[in-house]
């Protein structure tokens, strides 16, 4: 019996016995009125949402483990992760999420496929790969036989690959991409599982498109030890170093058995240039020669060089090389701007004009004013190296094809 | 730590428990302090060096905050107010103007054949300082204007870092926050089913319709517009009109979720922006903490409408033009703003002059406001243009495409999926509130277990749809 004494009246002339054991609902005036719950209640209910969501989505959150940063916290996540997605496999829990995935033709999201690509040039002399360059004669593109390219890589690859398109727009479709920009974040060589697999990916990409050109930009996100085979440590290690080598090594040569020219972009500087200078550089450097070892058939593209400031240091703004100062850089001082892309985009349009012939289709009664790219940016480290001669050092001025 | 992740899910799952334990105590200083620690490493996963300017922003007003309530003199106090404002203003500068206007001042003088050399700092851009920047100026100024006490320091950083706001909004007042500090939060009564019903519309409008349109088609056309036809052209401008309400109405929801959940309320963000009849009502609809700040702090000490017309034009065009700057340093803001403001005192003209002629409102038929309406989503589309393009000449480009010469080029880029997404990022804004809320309500009554594992599903279904890993949410580059 509720006492006088104990009564407390409230607005609604509730006693306290009667709000605690029927809590007012919620949803004034016209709102249809909710239930009000206890935090028992919803903590009760986050707990069998993460189980039923973590078993019906089991597949992608191993997948999700798997790509987290190395560290104890992935070492939690793929302990946790594992025996769940077993679980849900034995329990057919995982049906409806395939089946979906399926249904939108994307299947092999949650695969995981750490094949790893070998390259087939050995160091002392030809294997599968010539390590002579091709004939010294360009082949010639025209509207009518247009020079394909596909670009993408890591997030690195986006922007760039969009000027590259954009580039590609003025040259009277002589080179056409054959698809949008392919840019997945936080991918590289390093870990196969984050994502995708870049070597097997490029297989389906390559049939599915038949690029002429491939262009690639990886390694922003290599500077960490590499799984899907042996043990290496930290970048820096030799273990390491023969390794990267290897993954690298083995995709060109993937890319250019096929007959097609691979462009391999680099790394940038960064804002955080201790990373770049210790980290990034080392990359670069066996970006570099291994690309020096399929003269002619890949082509490294340095732009290292192109983002820094007069002292060497890394900056947002640069001279956009008319004179006026643009931001090149994203807030995130890692990724680029527009402007930024451009000026990459101009530098592998340098190479496509030295390795191929784009402009003889043009006329044959007139001499044409060739942009073939200045020999300087192609003649270092056998042939295989671009991009580090200065800007507009292209014969004419100009540094992307001038088709009329 | 982005909402949509196993990370934050596991960082919510431990807080929410500690929170409801911790905020039956009497004095609340544990829930403050754990709450305070908590927000501080919900920011630090972004850069933990900005967690500090986090809290010299709490403490500077603080104690501009205290020195206004403890002034007397009206002189003193304004004065006090210009050095919190300016303080404010020069921190937000600093990190988010100061290397665009100093290269813009650069080119300037290059162009007139100065040459100087200033140093550009390029410097880091701290998640989330507009939205606390602001919240904070209100603050300071509510002091000022004796509408609020100040509070105590502790309650003043809680409000100013409270995770679910701190990074992205809403841009909630310290007059409808540091109250709901003070009062009895009964954890036998949580909203729940609201804020589930929002954490989940929140993640599907941002993982499976914003990440879809971006990568499907708007990055691409915007990208590289000469390349697309008229229809691709409008099919992107349209998606970018349905992403960018998704990514950030989805981002609102799920704070206003999240909030929810731990017991506290936060004002509505979004109101069916794309059901407006006019800019007006867009305004009244779209980011709306972010229209009523503009409103109080901006265009009504502006002086408002209370001046003569011309004043009033003036007034909104400098209130959308600033607006557009606070979204970033470039000029595509700028135009974004201007056509707001230019629409809008097109509007204001529009209605004085009715009313000089003595001319009566026009009756509101279906027609007409369907005719309204699709006119004001027509405006809003282009000034999303602007918004989204890298350059003008990038905007010019992309409505170029829209010409008639355009119009029977091939569009093998638009396909049935992303008009399907584009009628259902429109069309849900025209579902009736009530069924909302009537959906609401019985998700309420089911039993708690009916509940987790309907919401187990959806997250199933919104996990399998949206494409693999979260891009990052637009607004947090504000």
């Amino acid at each position: 019996m509720v006492t006088e004494t104990t009564r407390r009246p409230s607005d609604s002339g509730e006693t306290r016995y009667q709000r605690r054991r029927h809590p007012r609902p919620f949803g004034d005036g016209g709102e249809a009125r909710r239930t009000p719950m206890a935090a028992g209640h919803v903590l009760f209910i986050g707990l069998i949402l993460l189980m039923i969501g973590w078993l019906l989505n089991a597949q992608g959150i191993q997948k999700t483990a798997e790509g987290m940063p190395l560290g104890w916290r992935r070492d939690v996540a793929t302990f946790l992760a594992d025996p769940v997605a077993s679980l849900s496999h034995f329990l057919h829990t995982d049906r409806p999420r395939e089946w979906l995935k399926d249904t939108l033709g994307r299947g092999e999201d949650d695969d995981i496929n750490v094949a790893l690509p070998s390259p087939t040039t050995r160091p002392g002399g030809p294997a599968g790969v010539p390590t002579t360059p091709p004939t010294t004669r360009k082949e010639a593109f025209s509207p009518s036989k247009p020079l394909t390219f596909w670009v993408g890589g890591d997030s690195l690859a986006v922007t760039p690959g969009e000027s590259l398109i954009s580039a590609a727009g003025g040259t009277d479709g002589v080179v056409q991409p054959v698809a949008p920009v392919d840019g997945h974040v936080s991918t590289g060589l390093a870990r196969p599982e984050v994502d995708i697999n870049w070597s097997e990916y490029l297989k389906q990409i390559t049939a599915q498109h038949n690029p002429r050109v491939v262009v690639f930009t990886v390694g922003s996100n290599d500077d960490q030890p590499l799984t899907g085979g042996p043990p290496t440590g930290d970048l820096g290690n030799p273990e390491w170093d023969a390794e990267y080598r290897r993954r690298v090594g083995g995709i060109m040569d993937q890319i250019v058995s096929e007959g097609r020219t691979l462009i391999w972009v680099g790394n940038p500087p960064i804002r955080n240039m201790e990373r770049a200078e210790n980290e990034y550089k080392v990359i670069n450097e066996i970006f570099r020669s291994e690309a020096a070892r399929r003269p002619g058939r890949v082509f490294y593209v340095d732009i290292y060089p192109l983002f820094l400031d007069g002292s060497g240091n890394y900056a947002d703004y640069l001279d956009n090389g008319s004179g006026a100062v643009v931001k090149m850089r994203g807030d995130d001082g890692i990724h680029f701007t527009r402007d930024g892309g451009n000026r990459i985009a101009d530098e592998i349009f340098k190479v496509l004009n030295e390795r191929f012939d784009l402009t003889s289709w043009q006329s044959t009664t007139t001499t044409t004013t060739t942009t073939t790219a200045a020999p300087s940016a192609t003649t270092a480290a056998g042939g295989g190296t671009a991009t580090t001669a200065p800007r507009g050092a292209a014969t004419t001025g100009e540094s992307r094809p001038r088709v009329p | 730590m982005l909402f949509p992740t196993v990370t934050f899910a596991i960082f919510f799952m431990v807080v929410l428990p500690v929170s409801w334990v911790l905020i039956r105590q009497p004095t609340r200083t544990q829930w403050k302090l754990f709450m305070l620690a908590a927000s501080y490493y919900f920011y630090a996963y972004w850069n933990p060096r900005f967690v500090f300017l986090l809290v010299a922003s709490t403490i500077f007003n603080q104690i501009c905050g205290q020195a206004i309530s403890r002034t007397a003199g009206e002189g003193a106090r304004r004065v006090i107010l210009a050095v919190a404002v300016a303080g404010n203003l020069a921190v937000l500068g600093y990190f988010k103007y100061y290397d665009f206007f100093v290269s813009s001042f650069q080119n300037m003088l290059d162009n007139v054949g100065i040459s100087i050399s200033p140093e550009i700092l390029s410097i880091t851009l701290p998640v989330g300082i507009s939205f606390f920047t602001f919240q904070a100026l209100s603050y300071v100024i509510d002091i000022y204007r004796r509408q609020i006490e100040p509070t105590s320091l502790i309650d003043f950083a809680v409000y100013e870092s409270f995770f679910p706001h701190v990074v992205a909004g809403p841009i909630v007042r310290a007059a409808e926050f540091l109250p709901q500090l003070k009062e009895r939060h009964d954890p036998r009564r949580i909203d729940a089913s609201k804020a589930f019903f929002l954490i989940f519309l929140g993640l599907f409008k941002k993982v499976v319709l914003a990440n879809f349109l971006a990568t499907e088609i708007v990055d691409r056309v915007f990208a590289n517009p000469e390349r697309y036809s008229a229809l691709e052209s409008l099919a992107a401008i349209y998606a970018y009109a349905v992403q960018i309400y998704c990514d950030f109405s989805g981002y609102t929801d799920m704070a206003i979720g999240l909030a929810l959940l731990l017991g506290f309320r936060f004002p509505q963000n979004f109101d069916s922006p794309y059901t407006a009849v006019n800019l007006q009502d867009f305004w009244r609809r779209w980011h709306m903490t972010l229209s009523r700040w503009l409103r109080d702090y901006l265009y009504i000490p502006l002086g408002g409408n209370r001046g003569s017309a011309r004043a009033t034009y003036r007034n909104l065009m400098l209130t959308m033009l600033l607006g557009g700057l606070w979204h970033g340093a470039a000029w595509t803001f700028v135009i974004w703003g201007g056509i707001h403001g230019g629409f809008l005192s097109l509007e204001h003209w529009r209605h004085a002059a009715r009313e000089r002629r003595g001319l009566p409102e026009l009756p509101d038929t279906l027609g007409r406001r369907a005719i309204r309406r699709f006119v004001t989503f027509q405006i809003v589309c282009l000034a999303w243009v602007f918004f989204r393009s890298e350059s003008l000449d990038k905007a010019f480009e992309l409505l170029g495409r829209l010409s008639p010469a355009h119009w029977f080029e091939s569009a093998p880029e638009l396909k049935l999926s992303i008009v399907v997404a584009i009628a259902v990022g429109i069309g849900a804004q025209y579902i009736p509130k009530d069924t909302m809320g009537r959906a609401m309500a019985t998700f309420s009554r089911l039993s708690p277990v009916a509940q987790g594992v309907a919401l187990g599903f959806a997250l199933l279904f919104i996990n399998t749809l949206g494409p693999r890993g979260v891009a990052p949410f637009i607004y947090f580059q504000f």
